[in-house]
């Protein structure tokens, strides 16, 4: 018997042992981290206890989250609130818990508020209010959802929008600043254009003076005078013309920014056929043959297209090269809307929405070279010299601004000692541009 | 005494207390329903709480030698006073803080 029970408390000491052990393992498990949960029967009823809870990530998620998270009682009392809306509203977490979410919310929102949250109730509601807090107010963007039925309270997501409304600010402020220069500038250039209008009519009165003056002068000394005096006098009356025409086309260029857009429908034929009269002379002088297509009807100014065609014509046949006979030839064509944006046209801010005429004048000239295409445009700059082709350097600058007037555009094509193409761009209609003739 | 209350059996000094909970869990948020009605219907301006997320600072639940959430610690007056659970028994709450309701 005695054996028998001595083996018996051996077995026992041994099952102890075990267990023992394998209790201590489970301790060690527990206390290294590796164990997640534990089931247990407690109330008769089996259940699961979390150890390293299985939430933890979604906790750490919820709590670095960098917007604000709130989790609110049907009542507005808040049961627990991340640390970035802490952070926020600048009250210490431990005081924020337990506080109710009404007391952060502005005067002038609190109403808003109010409508939201209990329309969050029933689902979930969003909307931009503002927080007061230690007297400063935050604009915040909230989004509310009701989390029943899992749980009895209402989720609160608040981003900041401090930043954002304060470079709505600044954006307005720049805005703001941009639009008075803009005022500014159209302004001065205003008055420079009637600057430009005033001297140009001012100048031209002396001007008149001294030609008129200096051909009595020559007519009075006629017999008497050498033929070298007489040659300086002809180089007096010969600059003063220069000058006249100088001012007479600075005159035109200013009256053309001041002149009242008065649009009308014009036939470019019509007005390439006068243009073309004026020039009879100096084609059949230089023999030059000139092919013209067929143009079409526009919206236009009617002034300042025969201006135009003048100033693109008379350049062709200034140009030509010397001792050949000019060929000149006009064509066009009609982009549609939405087919202007080519890589030539790119620079010219055509407006997709318009379909435009496309006025092309080809000449066999001189040309000039293409890095200087869009040189030429600029009001006194000249390609070649005044001994050799007389102008005043205002005659492309005036067509970029009758173009643009018309709220087209102009460039050119060139090679030197190859001929130039420009290409005009005009609008068929000016009602698109937002412009009522 | 400036606070001619119903409420006796409290210092010149406010009631301080700690509630001692873990995140959203069922339990923390009716501990906080429970001791902010308490605080609100019965106490009003009387108790200086703070309610402390152990998660958010777990240091803090060993300083303070919690083991259990939720937790409340009555740290004034003295003696220290520890009630476990969910504090749904306002009266054995109040009683154990060792205040009387005069009605």
């Amino acid at each position: 018997m005695e054996t028998a029970t001595a083996d018996d408390l051996l077995a026992e000491i041994e099952d102890l042992k075990l267990r023992l052990s394998e209790a201590q393992d489970a301790i060690d498990a527990i206390k290294n981290g590796s164990v997640d949960a534990f089931a247990i029967r407690t109330n008769g009823k089996p259940e699961v206890f979390t150890l390293q809870s299985l939430d933890y990530a979604y906790r750490v998620l919820i709590e670095k989250f960098s917007e604000g998270a709130l989790n609110l009682t049907p009542d507005g009392l808040i049961i627990y609130c991340n640390s970035y809306f802490s952070n926020l509203v600048n009250i210490p977490n431990e005081k924020v818990t337990g506080s109710y979410i009404f007391d952060y919310i502005s005067d002038e929102s609190r109403q808003q508020f109010r409508e939201h949250f209990d329309l969050a109730l029933q689902g979930c509601s969003k909307t931009e209010i503002s927080l007061r807090t230690n007297n400063i107010t935050i604009p915040v963007y909230v989004s509310l959802t009701n989390l029943q039925p899992q749980l009895a309270t209402v989720g609160m997501i608040v981003t900041d929008l401090s930043e954002k409304k304060q470079n709505e600010q600044l954006i307005k402020i720049h805005a703001e600043t941009l639009r008075k220069k803009n005022v500014e500038l159209e302004r001065l250039n205003k008055s420079l254009d009637q600057f430009a209008s005033i001297a140009s009519h001012d100048l031209q009165e002396p001007l008149r003076k001294i030609k008129t003056f200096t051909a009595l002068l020559k007519m009075k000394l006629n017999t008497t005078l050498s033929s070298e005096s007489s040659e300086l006098i002809d180089k007096i009356i010969k600059s003063s013309e220069r000058m006249s025409l100088l001012i007479k086309n600075v005159l035109n260029f200013s009256r053309i920014v001041n002149m009242e857009k008065m649009f009308e429908t014009t036939d470019l034929n019509q007005l390439l056929d006068n243009t073309l009269k004026d020039f009879d002379l100096l084609i059949l002088e230089k023999g030059a043959s000139v092919q013209i297509g067929n143009l079409p009807v526009i919206e236009a100014i009617p002034s300042q297209i025969n201006q135009l065609f003048c100033n693109l014509v008379g350049n062709a046949l200034k140009f030509s090269k010397l001792g050949r006979p000019a060929s000149i030839s006009i064509s066009s064509r009609i982009l549609p809307s939405g087919e202007t944006e080519n890589e030539f046209n790119v620079k010219l801010n055509l407006d997709r929405q318009v379909s435009y005429a496309e006025i092309s004048f080809k000449d066999d000239g001189i040309g000039f070279d293409q890095q200087f295409a869009d040189q030429i445009f600029s009001i006194f700059e000249r390609l070649n010299s005044q001994e050799q082709y007389s102008g005043t350097g205002i005659g492309l600058a005036l067509c970029q601004k009758i173009v643009q007037q018309h709220h087209g555009g102009i460039r050119a094509e060139g090679k030197e000692n190859a001929g130039a193409i420009f290409y005009v761009l005009l609008p068929l209609t000016q009602s698109a541009n937002g412009v009522s003739n | 005494m400036k606070n001619k209350s119903k409420l006796e059996g409290i210092g010149k000094k406010k009631i301080s207390l700690q509630l001692y909970i873990t995140g959203m869990s069922e339990n923390s948020a009716r501990a906080i329903q429970n001791i902010t009605l308490l605080c609100d219907q019965y106490l009003k301006g009387l108790i200086d709480l703070e309610i402390i997320d152990i998660y958010k600072n777990p240091s803090v639940a060993e300083e303070q030698m919690i083991v259990f959430s939720p937790s409340l610690v009555r740290q004034h007056p003295l003696p220290r006073k520890t009630f476990i659970g969910d504090l749904s028994d306002m009266r054995e709450v109040i009683l154990g803080l060792g205040i009387t309701l005069k009605e």
